[in-house]
């Protein structure tokens, strides 16, 4: 059975302020949904939102996975049920290697803390040495260099290392739901290419994901099944990849217009 | 019990006299006990010292000689350790010996090697400094005398260590450190509560000078870790030789008040020192840590790090203070402060000191302090990490670039698994 992301009516206020006025989404397992739409629309806010960012508020509506209602769980909960982020921004940590860190989080996400009783040392090494393996192909897909797993997370990385390094991670991770926001931007056309082979692989019957992107230029390659366009702090139009077409050609002022015309009425 | 209301300029001087110590040392003692009775306690505005009455501690252990322990000490090591202030044991093994090494605790050296202990006990540290260095001037007899010949690398630590037990029994240290041209010594000093949570109070004082040769190199790396009822005062100044180099790594985790000043004379052309300070604090624990810089020759070079984890009502200033003198030209120096404050009530002040009386150097310095970010808090926590392991991951990847630093790799590891205990606790 399908996971299914289900946001209803969703209202945030960040410091006070409301920027999602009410988004009504379902996002399945098996789905690529796209949201598109002008700066400052309230993308960032959704996807901070979705993985429990404690300065986005949800002061109206939910937000269900897998029929949970996780509005009220830490960001690592919803990690743990299948909900991953790939941040528009991913933070500089130094000090932790990428790689370290990499296997810290997986094994959270496995509740290695609570396993069975006896740590297991020799299953332990095992899962570590198969990790390390996983991590070099990973690497490898997204064409970033072996030493990046000893490098301090996102330290020192040009924005399009940091792009590709979160694609690394959440194939580490394997989430069912995948939230990728704006990983596209600042990409050269060739790291676009990666990136969107990298999220097709992923693709299959497990695997979702909820595209935030300004360009059509990824969306050519992921093909996504629905698209959305998000105007301040609103879904205001749901189509297939045509509409993907019909904003390069027509830009957003239309929507805009049309949404501005929509509230005066 | 002696109290230090039990002890007059001619009880001193008499005690001095009885054992063996020679007139001008005898002077020194004096002249220490009338500037600890007339200086105040070294307060700032960053360090308010509350709770300690000096009156309140037992001074009369100072010159006893305890039993032999062996299982603090390996066999084949130079080592020195002292209980609430008593010797229980100084080794050196013979090897060493026989290469003119001397190590030894101080009355020895005061009756074996009079002339060197001359030449060098009291000439980098006033007696009359502040009160707490007039402290261990006057009532410290025991202490440790190291001389490292010319030409002579010692590849093992030579260990120094400290251990605090008896509640209200004051515990005081003098170190003298002599490393000849051409030679090569790290010093590891351990300073360890017996109990971790036994009662307090405790007081230490600690004075250490240091004197390196031409070309000489010095490693020395410190751990402390008191229990929260102790008060603890360490001064140590280091002369520096042409083209020698000494390295500072001092990890602090423990203590009720830490009061600590490192300086560093670069007195040679072409001296280089390095100093590396972590500290790891947490309760209502108060560490006011100064380094020094003095540049006084040209071509010197000189850099300080000082980082700190402040947890719970943890307080700390850290204090860099770079002073060039008008001869010290193309010298070189940096000094950097930075602190992590877990929550609300943790407190940290970075007070930089840059005094340039020469034209022709590069002197720079930076601090950051501030809490725990919580943007990074979440980018763990997203990645499935708790809250508490999202901590934990940002404050080791705060210290690691540091304590990668330091050379020696005992001290690393070991203040690593204080931290842990100390966070788990
Ligand atoms: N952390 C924040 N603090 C204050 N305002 C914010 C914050 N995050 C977003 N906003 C505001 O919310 C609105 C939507 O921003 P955002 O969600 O980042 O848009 P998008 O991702 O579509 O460009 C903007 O007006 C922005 O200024
Ligand atoms: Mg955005």
């Amino acid at each position: 059975m399908a996971s299914v992301l289900e946001i209803k009516d969703l209202h945030v206020s960040v410091e006070g302020k409301e920027i999602l006025k009410g988004v009504t989404l379902n996002v399945k397992t098996g789905e690529i949904h796209s949201i598109m739409g002008p700066n400052g629309s309230g993308k960032s806010t959704l996807a901070l939102a979705l993985m429990g960012h404690p300065k986005y508020e949800v002061t109206q509506g939910e937000i269900l996975f897998k029929g949970q209602n996780i509005v009220e769980l830490e960001p690592n909960e919803r990690a743990r049920l299948g909900l991953f982020l790939a941040f528009q921004y991913p933070l500089e940590i130094q000090g932790v290697p990428l790689g370290r860190f990499l296997w810290a989080a997986k094994k959270a996400l496995m509740g290695q803390s609570q396993a069975d009783g006896q740590p297991d040392k020799k299953a332990d090494a095992k899962a570590l040495s198969e990790f390390r393996k996983q991590l070099q192909e990973k690497m490898k897909l997204l064409k970033m260099d072996e030493s990046f797993a000893q490098r301090y997370l996102n330290v020192g990385f040009s924005g399009g290392e940091k792009k590709r390094a979160e694609i690394v991670q959440m194939h580490i991770l394997k989430p069912e739901i995948a939230i990728l926001d704006e990983t596209d931007s600042g990409l050269d056309i060739d790291s676009v290419k990666i990136v969107a082979e990298a999220v097709n692989q992923l693709r299959g019957p497990d695997f979702g994901a909820l595209v935030i992107t300004h360009y059509q230029r990824i969306l050519n390659f992921l093909k996504p099944d629905y698209v959305h366009v998000m105007i301040d702090g609103r879904i205001v139009r749901s189509g297939d990849e045509s509409l993907v077409h019909e904003l390069e050609a027509k830009g957003y002022d239309w929507l805009i217009h049309e949404t501005k015309a929509k509230a005066v009425r | 019990m002696s109290t230090l209301r039990s002890f007059s300029v001619d009880t001193i001087a008499e005690q001095a006299a009885s054992r063996g110590e020679p007139t001008w040392l005898v002077q020194k003692r004096v002249e220490a006990f009338e500037a600890l009775q007339r200086l105040p306690l070294p307060e700032s505005r960053y360090t308010k010292i509350r709770g300690l009455d000096l009156n309140a501690f037992d001074f009369a252990g100072q010159n006893a000689h305890h039993a032999h322990i062996g299982e603090l000490a390996a066999e084949r090591e130079a080592v020195h350790i002292q209980l609430d202030g008593q010797i229980l044991i100084t080794q050196v093994p013979e090897s060493l010996q026989s290469k003119g090494i001397v190590f030894c605790d101080m009355a020895t050296a005061i009756r074996e090697h009079p002339d060197l202990v001359k030449q060098y006990l009291f000439h980098a540290i006033s007696p009359s400094e502040d009160k707490m260095t007039a402290l261990v001037s006057a009532l410290a007899s025991s202490g440790i005398f190291i001389y490292v010949p010319k030409e002579t690398v010692l590849t093992e630590p030579v260990r120094l260590v400290y251990l605090l037990d008896e509640p209200s029994v004051a515990a005081l240290a003098h170190q003298v450190i002599i490393i000849e041209s051409g030679s090569s010594v790290t010093v590891l000093e351990e300073a360890y509560a017996k109990h971790p949570d036994g009662p307090g109070p405790h007081l230490h004082g600690t004075i250490s000078e240091v004197y390196l040769g031409e070309g000489a190199r010095m490693q020395f790396g410190a751990l402390q870790n008191w229990n929260e009822g102790t008060y603890s005062f360490v001064r140590r100044r280091a002369h520096v030789g042409r083209d020698a180099k000494i390295q500072w790594t001092i990890g602090w985790l423990g203590g009720r008040l830490t009061m600590s000043s490192v300086e560093s004379r670069l007195v040679g052309p072409g001296a280089e020192m390095e100093d590396i300070q972590v500290l790891f604090g947490r309760h209502k624990q108060h560490f006011d840590l100064t380094s020094s810089l003095r540049n006084m020759a040209p071509h010197v070079k000189g850099e300080i790090h000082m980082k700190g984890v402040l947890k719970d009502q943890a307080r700390a200033v850290m204090y860099g203070f770079i002073r060039v003198d008008p001869v010290a030209q193309q010298s070189n120096s940096y000094q950097l402060a930075q602190g992590l404050l877990l929550n609300d009530g943790a407190h940290c002040d970075a007070i930089p000191g840059l005094e340039i009386e020469a034209n022709d150097v590069r002197a720079t310095h930076g601090a950051s302090i501030g809490p725990i970010d919580e943007e990074q808090i979440f980018y763990l926590q997203s990645r499935g990490l708790d809250r508490e392991q999202a901590k934990r991951t940002i404050v080791e990847g705060f210290l690691t670039p540091t304590l990668e630093q330091i050379p020696i790799a005992g001290v690393r590891e070991r203040f690593h698994a204080f931290v842990e205990q100390k966070w788990n606790e």
